[in-house]
């Protein structure tokens, strides 16, 4: 039923390889190689403050590449007739609808449908937006008729980043993550549990910041044969409005986000150069959760998936068996920790503590 | 052909840790813990091809079989199994030791949200419409 979708996605790709690329940031475990036409590529150029968001990677020779190449006006006109095909979430057409056509998470490795074509597609039935990833190629196509909302600035390509990540035996955690001469401790907790408070002060102290909300683990070993890997991914604070200002204040741009109700701030200046650029070692995890200990106690293994898989398999639809299994792996390859609000004055102590 | 169960993916999936199995359901939100013991059980339904052969595998299969149609009830109610044809497939042998199924809700709004229908069409996933 995609063959007339697929091989205009087909045509598509190998039209793209012959326009210049425009825009590359490292993004997690990969570079994002963003390409388009000059009208277009200049637009994502201006897109502030996209360039505060990740690493501007031109030159990064070391990690794997993922290509995101924008479809304009006059090419998505010519795009085939799909409102006839099935559909699951996000507007997936392969891979994620399931037999009877309802709207069911599936995950890849559990779909059949998947083997069938090699894009994965989710279009909106109004064809106001898609995204297609080729993974053998690594390269993506997109479009959007609407204006990006300030969250997908901040956590520009989430979706293409979270395929990606999954592509490539990794997988993107709702958490945050901060690290200390190189020893990374990942910070685990739902909506409001603390994780920037504790990020914000980890900073303030000189730590260095790999991310607020979301983290790439990579349970591959390429560094050392013994640790895991944490790589930063947004360089990005989502503050509640009545929150102290970022210190000092020239560090950040900001935007509000009216559905979060929240300030995404953009790391600038000073604060912006304790982002890591390069992989820590995953040596601890923590998990914040309400009324819990005022210092970090041990958490077993189970408890810690029950507390982190879930709420990471909801922050990213798709692929929900690779996301369990993987943060499953997290869960025993570094000593879990659990604490609720700890005191502001002996935060970063405690904190040294658990990953020493 | 008689009756079994299988695990209802894809919109159900699981892992086992050294001491617990976390579940999610997909489609109902709902997501649960099995203890230790429990997840012996739970591996041992799924790696059974009969009732028969799941029984028969417990090194205490009385106690088990007394147990059985309570735990397919509990299962099958959360939509986590679902009837499938028998197989000769045998479980490796185990103990039983009770069943319990922890269920949680905190979650429902956000994992079983469907992002095309249920999404905000303005604000994008995951935010919900009004």
């Amino acid at each position: 039923m995609t063959e007339a979708l697929n091989a205009w996605l087909d045509a598509q790709l190998e039209r793209s390889d012959s326009q210049s690329d425009g825009v590359e940031f490292r993004l997690g475990a990969r570079v994002l190689s963003l390409s388009g036409s000059p009208e277009t590529v200049a637009q994502l150029r201006e897109l502030a403050p996209l360039d505060l968001v990740a690493d501007p990677a031109p030159h990064r020779t070391d990690l794997p590449r993922v290509g995101l190449h924008y479809l304009n006006d006059a090419t998505v006109a010519g795009l085939p007739d799909t409102r006839h095909l099935r559909r699951g979430p996000y507007g997936a057409i392969t891979a994620w609808a399931n037999d009877q056509g309802e709207n069911v998470r599936a995950n890849l490795g559990g779909n059949n449908d998947a083997d069938s074509s090699p894009w994965l597609i989710c279009l909106e039935e109004d064809l106001s937006a898609m995204l297609a990833f080729h993974a053998e190629s690594r390269q993506a196509l997109t479009f959007s008729r609407t204006t990006l909302a300030p969250r997908q600035v901040a956590e520009f390509a989430r979706t293409l980043m979270h395929w990606a990540s999954v592509a490539d035996g990794n997988v993107l955690v709702h958490a945050a993550a901060v690290a200390r001469e190189g020893r990374g401790l990942l910070i685990c907790g739902v909506g409001n549990s603390g994780k920037t408070t504790l990020v914000r002060q980890c900073l303030s102290e000189g730590w260095t910041f790999l991310a607020d909300n979301v983290v790439e683990y990579s349970p591959r070993l390429t560094t050392d044969e013994s640790v895991a890997l944490l790589w930063s991914t947004y360089a990005t604070l989502k503050l509640r409005p009545d929150a102290l200002p970022v210190t000092p204040p020239e560090s950040s741009a900001s935007l509000w986000d009216n559905e979060a109700k929240k300030n995404i701030h953009f790391l600038t200046g000073a604060t912006r150069a304790q982002f890591a650029s390069a992989p820590v070692n995953h040596v601890a995890t923590l998990v914040l959760i309400p009324n819990g200990p005022a210092q970090p106690e041990p958490l077993g293994p189970g408890a810690g998936l029950l507390a982190i898989a879930p709420n990471t398999v909801a922050q990213f639809p798709f692929f929900e068996r690779e996301v369990l299994e993987r943060v499953s792996a997290l869960t025993r390859s570094a000593p879990l920790f659990t604490a609720g609000r700890m005191p502001l004055a002996s935060m970063t102590r405690l904190l040294e503590e658990v990953i020493a | 052909m008689s009756t079994w169960f299988r695990l209802n993916s894809p919109a159900v999936v699981f892992d086992a840790s050294a001491d617990d199995t976390v579940i999610i359901n997909l489609v109902s939100g709902r997501y649960f813990r099995l203890n230790a013991a429990t997840s012996l059980a739970w591996n041992a339904l799924l790696a059974s091809g009969s009732r028969a052969a799941f029984v028969a595998s417990a090194g205490n299969a009385p106690e088990l079989a007394a147990s059985v149609d309570s735990m397919i009830g509990a299962l099958t109610a959360e939509n986590l199994i679902v009837p499938a044809g028998e197989t000769t497939a045998e479980a490796t042998s185990w103990a039983f030791a009770g069943f319990n199924l922890e269920s949680f809700s905190d979650l429902e709004d956000i994992l079983g949200l469907d992002p095309i229908h249920e999404a905000d069409p303005d604000k994008g996933w995951p935010a919900v419409r009004d």
